[in-house]
């Protein structure tokens, strides 16, 4: 059974990058590596949130960006390239702009039963891509990821 | 351990998906799914559910049809109201699968069924190992 005098911890990570960084060195990709908890502790990851975040007004091809291209965002332990424990892809939803703003936060994410333990800590990776792999491909404006998640033990 | 006592393990998979393949072996019980979809740009678009059986070819224990954004290709559409994922979640403690969880795609319900992808899929589970 789940403590349920068991205290959480919060972390949050946030990263936009600015239009210019996605066509340094032709990539059209940019990654982003956060240490949630260290290597060599365990934590149990309980939940989480993730949502695409963009400061432009529209979200299409033509604006650079879409929901096709292999953004994600990744969680291994060990270290930001050691065992891939799972990986989901965010998406935006043009509901949230039009009700919530574009930027609408997804729904918190309860992992089932006791929670997901990384036996060598937590490492959080944010993938961003543009919409193509060749040609001018430059979002329009600033564009990344909002993380939260919530664990138990860890440091 | 198979009671909601045991941390989860995770069948994880962002490449293609198989259809009629054993993902999970052993004795198993499965709490939650969590699938990305992305669509084709039609309106009305739809796609494939995800079954999950207890046997090879069997009856389907868990199916879930999954909510596509209108368009992989342009960014959702007006109507699309998933900010990300689509999740279940079985409450209890989980569907018990007693050897090994296949999983089969079928067509969706909706007029456009064979559009659409799945671009993520990840089963919370307890006992049993990934094949």
């Amino acid at each position: 059974m789940r403590d349920k005098l068991k205290r959480l911890h919060a972390k949050n990570f946030f990263k936009q990058w600015a239009p210019t960084d996605f066509n340094a060195g032709n990539s059209f990709s940019q990654e982003e590596f956060f240490t949630a908890v260290p290597s060599g502790t365990r934590c149990v990851l309980e939940s989480f949130s993730i949502n695409s975040v963009y400061s432009g007004s529209s979200i299409s091809n033509s604006s650079g960006i879409n929901n096709n291209r292999d953004s994600t965002i990744s969680f291994r332990t060990g270290s930001s390239t050691g065992p891939l424990i799972f990986e989901v892809k965010p998406q935006f939803s043009s509901y949230g702009i039009v009700l919530f703003g574009k930027n609408f936060q997804s729904p918190l994410f309860d992992i089932p039963c006791g929670g997901t333990l990384f036996a060598d800590g937590l490492f959080v990776g944010l993938t961003a891509r543009t919409s193509t792999s060749s040609g001018p491909s430059e979002p329009d404006a600033d564009y990344g990821f909002n993380v939260n998640i919530f664990y138990s033990g860890g440091s | 351990m198979l009671g909601s006592d045991g941390f989860c393990n995770i069948y994880n998979t962002t490449s293609g998906i198989s259809d009629n393949v054993k993902i999970i072996s052993g004795r198993v019980s499965v709490h939650a799914i969590l699938a990305s979809t992305s669509g084709s740009g039609s309106t009305g678009d739809d796609g494939k559910t995800i079954a999950l059986s207890a046997t090879n070819g069997g009856n389907s224990l868990i199916e879930i049809a999954l909510r596509y954004p209108r368009s992989g290709s342009i960014g959702p559409g007006a109507d699309d109201n998933f900010c990300f994922l689509n999740s279940f979640h079985t409450g209890g403690n989980g569907v018990l699968f007693t050897d090994g969880v296949w999983i089969r795609l079928n067509t969706g319900p909706g007029p456009d069924g064979i559009r659409g992808s799945i671009r993520s899929l990840q089963i919370f589970y307890t006992g049993g190992a990934n094949t």
